[in-house]
């Protein structure tokens, strides 16, 4: 044994009270010196008096003698405090050290719980707890006109008076301009702004200047800033680029900046959050501000007046859109949503239930750690309880235990940060565009933080229970019981089992999540979507109106696009179409011949141009009259076809054919319905169709199409021919956004499809660990009943009686944790409502799944242990006795 | 802190303490009766001044103590000498005795002032 310094050992006598003490020391000293004064005569006044005088002060002696012995108390306290610790954890590491297999078990079992949970917790700290990367992003706001629609120029233009709210206010959309002139032609992502935007976004040019106010005006300069890719790749990083002309849509733009690449750079556009942009263009508001009013399609950017909460500001909207109406006489009501939010967006409920899920996974972890520990603890208990006989302090002995469970835990975590580590970097290969802000999530010195946080939480939890348990051993009761060849009582048995019910209930409810995620993919997948996209591809065809200025123009540029392309080998169908399924795309209010609709209460409907073949290159079923031919060409009777939503919301009970139809802003007069399609879903695979109005390209020219192809065979190998046909035609021509629609369905599920991965991945880890768990319990108690087991063997049952007393223990605990898991779930399903589709939150069929296969996973776990008990052979048992 | 009781002769005072406890283990009071009786009343200390000395012998462990009973059957604190106080006990005395020695020469040159 390590030697004790020497002054430690009156510390033993040392009382508490140190002031006592040291008031007893003294007073002992002075009435000694008083009683020798006494008995050499001097009378007692005199006798006490003298002997103060030859002792000093005592009260300041006292005072020096007690600030240096409360001093040295308290070093000394600190000095054995780390001393233990040390010894403490040096003992642990070898204990831990000298199980291996023990050690290596825990280990992995916390890597995995802590690390999942780090790894979930970068990816919500990124999308929900770091602030936008703009200066004072809390005052940003996205503004919504009414119905939550978009801006039209004309509303903008009112709200750029109002003085109350906004500090300022900033108009962009986003567009497409072809550039030409510098080699191939290619079709640029563009944002058009006021000169307000870049400055909100806190924007800083690598070189050149920001647009001015008066950039926004009518009749300015065309300007642009460019993006750094776009000047490093198409201009080779040229330094004397500023103030080159780029020919943008065949109209000179003159270059003042490049943008340098960053987050800031990504405007928040609520269609495309996280879309780069190529090219920054001034507003230069010309033609647009005359637009009609209900041609909605402006993002608008506000930034609160400084002190301005939201819900004042909202109050302060109302106000200002009553002023408006009055003089307007439109509805102008506006919402306001908080960039923060129009960001995360949807994604919210989805990481708020992955991290229930992790921790659900974390907790399950830990219990299957606690319930090793425990295990070993039974092991340790004879060890425990003669350490304590000897005199160890129970406090001491729980520390001991509890300083291993947490170096177990430092271990686990060191090795969760690993696991985290990978765990981010595949989550963002695996989910791009799945859940917002994914790209920024990393294991930074705040998630090593976390994790470290959490080490020692998951430490202290998984510990506590079987360190108190442990400590309390009674040494009489232990040995009499190491006679017997036993361990552990029934108080014992029946922690380990709560531990293994609280695993499987969690297991189940987890296994809940994953299964409802799971058959809402599948229902989403199975989903009618009213168009087959199998084999089909599409791609973006935009005109220059420089050089395709009319109508006509367009539309036999298009009529040639489609039909040279129909005559490709491996065509099935080309068509063209305004906007593909699963995007969203125009809409707007339409009038119905001979009704009157109130203000406000208007048809509305989803707008898309088709060209003839759309319907059939995509499948659309023809439910009434027939689809558009060759012979709707411009001078021939105007008609539509409208899809089944629009004939039964507004001709219900009646046939749509032959009625009139007319958009609003869309002033071409009445159209004829003449045939009525399945219903597509336009906006996203989860959302019930809207009526939709699809008018023919010949009758209604535009400047932009997208081209499906239903191929023959491989849709990509198509791509060569098409981008062939399209240069034959215009050498300047890009062909854009070439995607199949199997690709597009597919992104519109990629943060269901990771959700659904994950909680996948989390709910069989959790299965397998409650496995584990009851597997060694059950194991446990066939060891502890071997001679039980034995003896009854002996007295003639039957293999099989025994293995059915065992298999009914495991089962007995998979019931109780089954049934507590379902309440549990029921209780969590709420969280999963937004993302459960077509079922409901409580699905039966679900529920039913997931307690089979937990029931037979708990029939397996048992199985081996209690196969092992019945081929116990009683002599050898009762001769080990 | 200010002036410490027991500056005056710290040093001597430590030595004296040591010296009274080599024998056996005292009490504080005991100690000021050993050097008293030894140095008949000659040596008067400041008795207050004893126990921060001895507070400061512990720390350097020269000496240790412990709570017992007095011959008087009252709880009082021991002090008693440690390996290493007698050591530096026995260091201190001789360098001390030499010093003494070196001051009674001078002293007791010719002429002589005693």
């Amino acid at each position: 044994m390590q030697e004790q310094p020497r002054w430690r050992r009156y510390l033993r006598f040392w009382g508490p009270d140190i002031a006592a003490d040291v008031d007893d020391e003294l007073r002992f000293h002075l009435e000694m010196r008083e009683r020798d004064f006494l008995a050499a005569g001097l009378p007692p006044a005199a006798a006490r008096e003298e002997a103060l005088a030859r002792f000093g002060d005592p009260d300041k002696v006292a005072r020096w003698l007690r600030a240096h012995d409360t001093r040295k108390l308290r070093r000394f306290k600190r000095t054995q405090a780390m001393s233990d610790l040390l010894q403490d954890i040096r003992y642990g590491l070898r204990r831990l050290w000298k199980a291996p297999g023990f050690t290596l078990a825990v280990v992995l079992v916390l890597a995995l719980g802590i690390g999942a949970t780090t790894a979930i917790f970068s990816v919500i700290d990124a999308a929900l707890l770091r602030p936008l990367p703009y200066p004072e992003a809390e005052r940003l706001v996205a503004v919504y006109g009414p119905g939550q629609n978009p801006f039209s120029f004309p509303q903008y233009l009112d709200w750029k008076r109002d003085t109350q709210v906004f500090a300022g206010l900033g108009v962009y959309w986003r567009t497409t301009y072809t550039l030409t002139g510098a080699g191939e032609p290619e079709m640029l992502q563009v944002g058009r702004m006021s000169a307000s935007v870049p400055r909100m976004l806190g924007v800083e040019p690598r070189v050149g200047r920001l647009f001015t106010p008066a950039e926004d005006l009518p009749g300015t300069e065309r300007v642009v800033m460019l993006s750094e890719a776009l000047w490093r790749r198409r201009f080779g990083g040229d330094p004397r680029i500023l103030g080159r002309t780029l020919t943008l849509g065949e109209q000179p733009y003159t270059v003042i900046g490049i943008i340098p690449p960053g987050r800031r750079s990504t405007v928040p556009t609520a269609l495309a959050a996280a879309q780069k942009l190529d090219l920054w263009m001034n507003l230069r508001l010309d033609a647009e501000k005359n637009a009609p009013r209900d041609m909605q399609f402006l993002d608008v950017l506000g930034r609160l007046r400084p002190g301005l909460g939201l819900t004042q500001a909202k109050e302060r909207t109302v106000s200002f859109a009553r002023g408006l109406k009055e003089a307007v006489g439109t509805d102008q009501d506006v919402s306001l949503v908080p960039l923060e939010r129009l960001v995360i967006g949807n994604a919210r409920p989805l990481l708020i239930a992955l991290a229930g899920a992790v921790a659900m996974v974390l907790l399950i972890a830990c219990t299957n750690v606690a319930n090793l520990l425990l295990a070993r603890a039974a092991v340790r208990r004879r060890e425990i309880a003669v350490r304590a006989a000897l005199g160890a302090a129970r406090g001491r002995l729980v520390r001991q235990l509890l300083v291993e469970s947490l170096l177990l835990a430092l271990v686990g975590g060191g090795t969760g940060v690993l696991v985290a580590w990978a765990g981010v970097a595949g989550l963002r290969a695996l989910g791009p565009g799945s859940v917002p802000r994914l790209a920024e999530a990393t294991v930074d010195a705040k998630i090593l933080g976390f994790a470290l946080a959490l080490s020692f939480f998951t430490g202290l939890l998984f510990g506590l229970l079987p360190a108190l348990r442990a400590s309390r051993a009674d040494l009489a009761e232990v040995m009499k019981e190491g006679a017997r060849g036993t361990a552990g009582g029934p108080a014992r048995e029946r922690l380990r089992g709560t531990l293994i019910v609280a695993e499987v209930a969690l297991s189940f409810a987890l296994l809940i999540g994953a299964g409802l995620l799971l058959r809402s993919l599948d229902r989403l997948l199975a989903v009618d979507k009213g168009f087959d996209a199998e084999r089909v591809i599409s791609s973006y065809l935009l005109l220059p109106s420089s050089r395709y200025p009319q109508a006509q123009q367009q539309a036999a540029f298009f009529r040639e696009v489609r039909e040279r392309t129909q005559a490709l080998p491996g065509v099935q169908t080309a068509a063209l179409v305004s906007d593909i399924p699963l995007g969203g795309g125009a809409n707007g209010g339409f009038a119905i011949e001979g009704r009157e609709y109130p203000r406000g209460k208007e048809p509305f409907a989803e707008k898309r141009i088709a060209s003839p073949g759309y319907f059939e290159a995509l499948r659309i079923p023809l439910l009434a009259g027939r689809v558009f031919s060759e012979r709707d060409i411009a001078s021939a009777p105007r008609v539509v076809v409208v899809n089944q939503a629009l004939a039964q919301r507004y001709f219900p009970g009646e046939s749509p054919l032959g009625k009139h139809v007319d958009f609003r802003w869309d002033t071409s007069g009445m159209q004829e319905i003449v045939g009525v399609v399945g219903n597509v879903r336009e906006q996203a695979l989860h959302q019930p169709a809207r009526p939709a109005i699809y008018i023919p390209y010949a009758q209604r020219p535009a400047d932009w199409a997208y081209l499906v192809v239903r191929t023959t065979g491989d849709p990509h190998g198509i791509v060569p021919s098409l981008r062939r046909v399209v240069a034959a035609l215009d050498r300047n021509m890009p062909v854009a956004d070439v995607r199949t629609l199997e690709d597009v369905v597919a992104a519109g599920l990629a943060a269901r499809r990771l959700g659904m991965a994950l909680f996948g991945v989390f709910s069989v880890l959790s299965l397998v660990l409650a496995a584990l768990g009851l597997y060694a319990v059950i194991s446990y108690m066939v060891v502890q009943r071997r001679q039980e087991i034995g003896i009854r063997m002996a007295l003639g049952a039957q293999a099989r009686q025994v293995m059915r007393s065992v298999l009914s223990q495991g089962l007995a605990l998979i019931a109780v944790g089954v049934l507590c898991g379902a309440l549990a779930a029921l209780w969590l399903g709420r969280f999963l409502a937004g993302l459960v589709f077509g079922i409901g939150t409580t699905d039966p069929a679900t529920y039913g799944v997931v307690a089979l296969l937990l029931a037979v996973t708990a029939l397996v776990a048992s199985l081996v242990p209690a196969l092992r008990a019945a081929r116990l052979d009683p002599a050898s048992v009762l001769r080990s006795e | 802190m200010g002036r410490e009781p027991g500056d005056l002769l710290q040093g001597t005072l430590g030595l004296l303490i040591l010296k009274a406890l080599a024998a056996e283990e005292r009490h504080g009071y005991g100690i000021v009766h050993w050097i008293q009786d030894v140095t008949g009343d000659v040596v008067q200390i400041e008795e207050g001044s004893l126990y921060p000395a001895l507070r400061r012998l512990e720390d350097r462990a020269f000496v240790e103590s412990r709570w017992g009973l007095s011959e008087n059957n009252r709880r009082a604190r021991f002090y008693a000498i440690t390996r290493e106080g007698r050591q530096h006990l026995r260091a201190d005395a001789s360098s001390w005795m030499r010093f003494a020695r070196a001051v009674i020469c001078v002293l007791e040159a010719e002429p002589s002032v005693v």
